[in-house]
């Protein structure tokens, strides 16, 4: 059974002033196995954040629905027992980790919450414990439990928000945009990480980003979202190769690298007539 | 080609702290010149340097020349003559670069008419030119949008088109494509670089990305701490990165597997 499963999923919202609904995904379906991971790709508008926030439950889908170890999670429930529940299964990511944290809290007291919140068969002694070992994973050194987070760097934010998201051991994590605004440097110890905890903790991941050669690296399957629509789904590493639709192989060849040539990228999008309705 | 922009040994100190410890660099007309370095590295603090664009209480050593004068020891109204008719800055977000309040025809034309001394029907036609020439459909309802109302890829050809509308001989992209789609960030650059051959700009181009430095620009600086760590043609960084740090830089970067042939040829010709 695969952690996650995700079923017709579909999303529209209503137009403004007259304008016509934006259907912001429309049967998006994936499965993700234990420790795997599925890339969602697209440029802004094309609906990936909505499937991601419909994913933890932030947005409520029209159609569809998200099933976490066999349960559905998607249903509307109330109560607290109900959201600590989700919470435990599945956690998000944002991109902007200088947003995302509390920045009266502490590392330590903003891990502390989470564990006393929804690990609160821990003793204080086996909580202190394990923040040392959250801290470890995501490699923050543990100096920094004091700090709070105007005294860290994006990074180390990042990292912090991880080890966050981490701290309900939860089965499967959304990354939504995540390393987007770090640095290479710090992207490439991030994804590192990434790649080593689904190995490590069986988590199942959805990294969902902009960036073609990002997700290449923590993704062994790819969806390609186009206007809401899913337009592509394969293995990693044929998708990159051998793209089929014209979006991804346009997709694809915007993105800088060697033989880059910024005129071709209209000219591929006039050709395939994505023009429309774009302006 | 004549030299724009040089910098010779350019330090910048604010209290307690060195920003940039001796940097030199050119930029000729027609060439792109791409400065790239991690956060924090000084790339930022250079390009505005150029426009003696400093933080309080900063100090600044060295000598920049914008064509041929010399910014740091020039009167202020040798100065904002460059900012006004030589040089043009492109920011990162286009959104806080134009005021949100504001039609976009009054923020991007106040220039031309408060500076330049057009009246306003002339500032207009001529900003109605470059939103065509950017690409920017239906330019005549465009004057009359308040800035929430654009995406961020037509934000971003509204302030180019209005820096450009001083014609100037400098420009200075400062990240300027960084918060657009790969698509979006494709055709603005294919853009810049018509405009570059048309009017034979010089242009800075500061970028975090590599691969864009690489595939982008003539010649590329590394940055690091302040200081220019390597200097050597775009083509090459990735090959025969010129030290340690450019190739950590380099291995750092995700690259993207070349396409398969026979699908990437089935794609050129379409």
């Amino acid at each position: 059974m695969s952690v996650l499963a995700v079923d017709k999923l579909g999303k529209t919202f209503p137009g403004r002033r007259g304008q016509q609904p934006v259907v912001a995904a429309r049967d998006i379906s994936f499965l993700v196995e234990a420790g795997g991971s599925l890339g969602v790709v697209g440029e802004s508008g094309s609906g990936k954040t909505t499937v991601a926030r419909m994913l933890v439950g932030l947005t409520s889908p029209d159609q569809g629905k998200v099933m976490v170890e066999g349960r559905e999670t998607s249903k509307p429930e109330r109560g607290r027992a109900a959201r600590l529940r989700r919470a435990r299964e599945i956690q998000m990511v944002f991109q902007d980790p200088y947003t995302s944290l509390d920045r009266r809290l502490s590392v330590e007291s903003c891990l502390r919450d989470v564990l006393n919140r929804h690990r609160p068969e821990l003793a204080k002694a086996q909580a202190a414990a394990e923040i040392g070992n959250l801290l470890d994973q995501v490699g923050l050194a543990s100096k920094l439990t004091a700090s709070r987070p105007h005294e860290l760097s994006g990074g180390q934010r990042q990292r912090v928000a991880i080890a966050r998201a981490l701290a309900v051991r939860p089965r499967v994590l959304v990354l939504d945009e995540a390393v987007s605004a770090l640095d290479v440097s710090v992207q490439a110890k991030i994804l590192t990480l990434l790649n080593e905890l689904r190995a490590a903790l069986g988590i199942a991941l959805v990294f969902v980003s902009h960036d073609l050669a990002v997700v290449g690296e923590v993704t062994d399957r790819i969806l390609v979202m186009y206007r809401g629509d899913d337009v592509e789904q394969n293995a990693t590493a044929e998708l990159l190769r051998r793209p089929r639709h014209p979006y991804t192989q346009m997709l694809l060849s915007s993105a800088p690298g060697p033989g880059w040539q910024p005129e071709r990228v209209a000219e591929l999008r006039a050709a395939f007539a994505l023009t429309e309705g774009r302006s | 080609m004549s030299v724009l922009l040089e910098i010779e040994d350019l330090t910048l100190r604010v209290p307690a702290v060195e920003i940039l410890r001796g940097i030199s660099l050119q930029v000729a007309t027609g060439e792109t010149v791409g400065l790239v370095g991690e956060s924090g590295s000084g790339k930022s603090s250079t390009a505005r340097a150029a426009l003696r664009l400093f933080p309080d209480e900063a100090q600044a050593g060295g000598r920049i020349s914008v064509g041929g004068v010399d910014v740091l020891s020039a009167g202020d109204a040798a100065v904002q003559r460059i900012r006004a008719h030589d040089a043009a800055m492109i920011f990162q977000a286009p959104r806080t670069a134009l005021n949100p309040v504001r039609r976009i025809g009054d923020s991007a034309t106040e220039r031309l008419v408060q500076v330049h001394g057009l009246d306003r029907k002339a500032a207009r036609a001529k900003l109605l030119t470059l939103f065509e020439h950017v690409g920017l459909r239906d330019p005549e309802s465009l004057l009359r949008k308040y800035p929430h109302q654009l995406s961020g890829g037509m934000l971003q050809r509204v302030v180019i088109a209005a820096a450009l509308s001083i014609d100037p001989k400098l420009l200075l992209a400062d990240e300027a494509t960084s918060a657009l789609d790969v698509t979006t960030q494709a055709e603005v650059l294919a853009l810049l670089k018509r405009l570059r051959g048309e009017r034979d700009l010089g242009v800075l181009f500061i970028t975090h990305d590599l691969h864009l430095a690489a595939a982008y620009c003539d010649r590329v600086y590394v940055m690091r701490e302040g200081l220019i760590v390597d200097h050597q043609p775009g083509a090459t960084i990735f090959e025969n990165p010129g030290n340690e740090y450019t190739r950590q830089l380099a291995d750092a970067v995700p690259t993207l597997p070349a396409q398969d042939s026979t699908e990437t040829g089935k794609v050129g010709s379409r």
